[in-house]
């Protein structure tokens, strides 16, 4: 057994020229390996150019080939790409985008393909997708926008929350009730274009950076071209279009985060002791790399799994569970160890690893709430264990994602089996 | 990057699979840990046969030399079905010591009789204070005419009541560090003053108080240096320690199972109570513990085989994931099966009083990740 990931000379000069490419193309704040600075803060107005930039050299689609407006990247080029995404807080970005493409590929229309497909790989067009709640993850009847036929059209009223970078998208993924609400809802997806009459958008103030927009629909008419898929598949739809079992996320090496934890514990003193050195703080401090370092193996188990063709099952939701959840747990190590420290943000010149640890008590109430998106990963993970949960009934969803050795092509593969361990 | 086991690890696995599979249904497991001794000599014959006894001693001192990740292997399935026997203490934990600080001669002399299982040894480190730091042992070994005279007690030392040999680590000199002062010496368990006490409680494997009164050992067993045994033991421990977790991940894996077999067959209120999301939660519980017990029990293995400068640090955390991970597992299967998770019959509890007990051996939580602490020099 190797579990260390060993990267090629090939990769790691494709590493130097992303960081150059990065350096030279993108703005400061997104250049710099922060997550502080990441993910988009002040992007207003500059979207485009961002997206059209990482879609150039195949951010956004790392793995389809240059016909199908990807990247064509082979997965070993993709890994490096993914990694250094994910050091400045932009992977979620490359996420979402490929799990829109897929989506639209897979279900949409000839039409749909040709609006959408090159214009978002390319990066020239922005549809935002829904933020997921609480109970979205779980509850199809949970569709705060209603859809109602109006001969070929429907008419959406309600509100929803949006993610996505800019002050406008062009386009939103919108996840409405289009039937009568009751045990099993009919929910669709519409791709709705932002300048429809009737919408509206207002981007509130979050705790991260990470954008969320409030968008209303009053009496909001839509054309019967804008479903995606049938009327009744929107459950499936916006199920899937996040859902981990889609793609590994990189192998990950020392998690920084938990690496500046330890630095700072070890240099810092109290009552003339090293933090660290503390029997309490230290027993924490070794918590948190226990769980960074496990996050690390579920990732390295996933990737192998991956390259060599066996079935992912739960194993991506696990490790995503994992995370969202230790990332809660580091926080709350955060704050125990460095104390009101932890909450001075990178403005305060006495914040310990600029501001890291006050970034980290956002992120994990906002970016990686424990009890939303996880209670999403948990219905997958009991649906692959073969305990019938509410993914399970919603028929025959492609529930594995596959690479067609022919095309090159991520496809879809129906049905559930038992998982792979 | 490449987590699959070669061919011969497979063809190891399959066989293993195979033994326990026939040999260790749980209804014998459970007539084995309700015996006194908690000891089956023709399982044992029959694990020594296969070569298991020899796996981790080279081939020049009469093992097959296999690597740390192959026992792992064994010890993971091993766990799964919950086999007792004095493998881990004798083929694993005193054959390390030997080998690590043994002379040529004593190495020529034990180790073939370790590894056809001829001999049974058991590690008796532990103390009334008990923890598994230098700190902790202050068992006296006096010399006297040549020899080292023994007084005092050895605390939860599993396989004592059935070993021929016993590896004991005792304190030949006090004031300096924690480590100096102490040597590890062979004794022979008839000798004269030496008293072994089978332990009750709910704890499994079966552990005992061993005593010795004026008890001689003859300074040629001593092994390694006199007052500066501990990095000898330290090594064959954390060797030891990969070990065990291998075979507690196997473990957390059989409790995970259950509970996942039993949540899709127990019907409640018309429906799979799998189905029901506080079960669910429970179950996943279980499966991340399993996961994590494995793969972090895999790559300490991998570490000790490539010789790492890392594999202490990997150990440690393996040790401190499982210790916490094999009893939460079993808590969260007790969630799923309710009142017939008791039932002695149906097995979950023998995983549960080993995860307990296997839980302290070779050290904690607590104590590991303040081991790693001190690897990483933090």
């Amino acid at each position: 057994m190797d579990f260390r990931y060993h990267f090629s000379d090939e990769q790691e000069q494709f590493r130097r020229d992303v960081r150059s490419w990065i350096v030279a193309n993108l703005p400061g704040e997104l250049a710099s390996p922060s997550p502080q600075t990441a993910t988009g803060s002040n992007d207003s107005g500059n979207t485009t150019p961002i997206l059209a930039l990482l879609a150039q050299h195949g951010c956004l689609t790392t793995f389809d080939t240059p016909e199908a407006a990807g990247g064509g990247l082979n997965g070993d080029l993709a890994v490096v790409l993914m990694q250094e995404l994910e050091r400045r807080g932009l992977l979620w970005l490359a996420r979402e985008t490929s799990g829109l493409l897929r989506m639209i590929r897979d279900y949409g229309t000839a039409d749909q393909h040709g609006t959408f497909l090159f214009a978002v790989a390319l990066g020239k067009l922005v549809c935002w997708t829904p933020a997921q709640s609480s109970d979205g993850a779980v509850d199809p009847a949970s569709s705060p926008v209603q859809a109602m036929r109006d001969g070929d059209e429907h008419i959406l009223d309600g509100m929803d929350l949006f993610l996505g970078l800019g002050a406008t998208p062009d386009y939103l993924w919108v996840q409405a009730m289009s039937g009568p609400a009751g045990p099993s809802p009919t929910v669709s997806v519409f791709l709705v274009p932002a300048n429809s009459e009737g919408v509206s958008v207002s981007t509130t103030r979050r705790l991260t950076s990470r954008q969320q927009h409030r968008v209303s629909f009053d009496h909001v008419r839509v054309p019967s071209n804008c479903l995606l898929g049938n009327e009744g598949d929107g459950w499936v739809l916006s199920s899937l279009l996040r859902s981990p079992q889609m793609e590994p996320l990189p192998p990950l090496e020392n998690d920084q985060r938990v690496i500046q934890l330890l630095e700072y514990a070890s240099r810092t003193t109290h009552e003339g002791e090293s933090l660290s050195s503390g029997p309490t703080r230290q027993q924490l401090l070794m918590e948190a790399w226990i769980d960074s370092r496990l996050a690390s193996l579920f990732r390295t188990r996933d990737a192998w799994m991956k390259d060599t063709g066996q079935e992912l099952t739960y194993h991506v939701a696990q490790t995503h569970q994992w995370e969202r959840r230790t990332s809660q747990r580091l926080a709350e190590i955060s704050r125990a160890v460095a104390g009101m420290y932890a909450l001075l943000d990178s403005d305060d010149p006495r914040a310990p690893s600029q501001g890291g640890f006050e970034y980290l008590q956002k992120l994990a109430v906002a970016d990686d709430p424990p009890e939303s998106a996880v209670a999403g990963d948990v219905a997958i993970i009991a649906n692959a264990l073969g305990l019938a949960g509410p993914i399970a009934e919603t028929g025959d969803a492609p529930q594995s994602w596959d690479k067609d050795p022919d095309s090159g092509q991520m496809q879809s593969s129906p049905g559930l089996s038992a998982p792979a361990r | 990057m490449d987590l699959a086991l070669n061919e011969i690890q497979t063809l190891l696995q399959n066989s293993a699979r195979e033994f326990l599979e026939t040999e260790m249904p749980k209804s014998r497991v459970l007539e084995i840990d309700d015996s006194e001794s908690g000891f089956a000599v023709e399982i044992w014959e029959m694990m020594c046969e296969i070569g298991w006894a020899g796996m981790v001693i080279p081939e020049e001192y009469g093992g097959s030399g296999n690597t740390f990740t192959d026992l792992g292997i064994v010890q993971e399935l091993m766990g799964f079905y919950a086999c007792p026997s004095p493998l881990l203490s004798s083929a694993v934990l005193c054959s390390q010591a030997i080998l690590e600080a043994g002379d040529e001669s004593q190495k020529q002399a034990l180790l073939p009789s370790i590894a056809s299982g001829q001999q049974i040894f058991a590690f008796a480190f532990t103390e009334p204070d008990y923890g598994w730091g230098p700190g902790t042992v202050q068992l006296p070994a006096t010399r006297s005419n040549g020899n080292f005279v023994l007084n005092g007690s050895k605390l939860f030392i599993p396989d004592a009541n059935v070993a021929d040999q016993l590896v004991v680590v005792a304190r030949t000199s006090s004031g300096g560090a924690p480590g100096q002062g102490i040597t590890m010496m062979v004794v022979d368990k008839d000798s004269p003053g030496i008293s072994v006490r089978v332990q009750t409680g709910w704890i499994g494997p079966k552990v005992c108080e061993v005593n010795f009164s004026n008890v001689e050992v003859p300074e040629a067993n001593v092994l390694g240096p006199v007052d500066g045994a501990w990095p000898a033991i330290d090594t064959a421990m954390e060797r030891a320690t990969g070990a065990l977790c291998a075979y507690m991940a196997g473990g957390t894996e059989k409790v995970f199972e259950m509970a996942q077999e039993y949540s899709q067959t127990r019907i409640a209120f018309g429906v799979p109570i799998g189905t029901f999301q506080r079960v669910q939660d429970h179950v996943i519980d279980a499966l991340n513990a399993s996961d994590a017990a494995k793969w972090s029990a895999f790559d300490a293995l991998s570490q000790l085989d490539d010789g790492d400068p890392g594999a202490g640090v990997a150990v440690s955390m393996a040790k401190a994931v499982v210790s916490d991970g094999f009893p939460q597992a079993c808590d969260s299967s007790h969630h799923v099966h309710g009142g017939i998770g008791t039932d002695l019959e149906f097995g979950l509890t023998q995983y549960t009083k080993r995860a307990r007990t296997l839980q302290h051996y070779l050290g904690d939580a607590i104590f590991h990740k303040a081991r790693m602490a001190r690897l990483m020099a933090i």
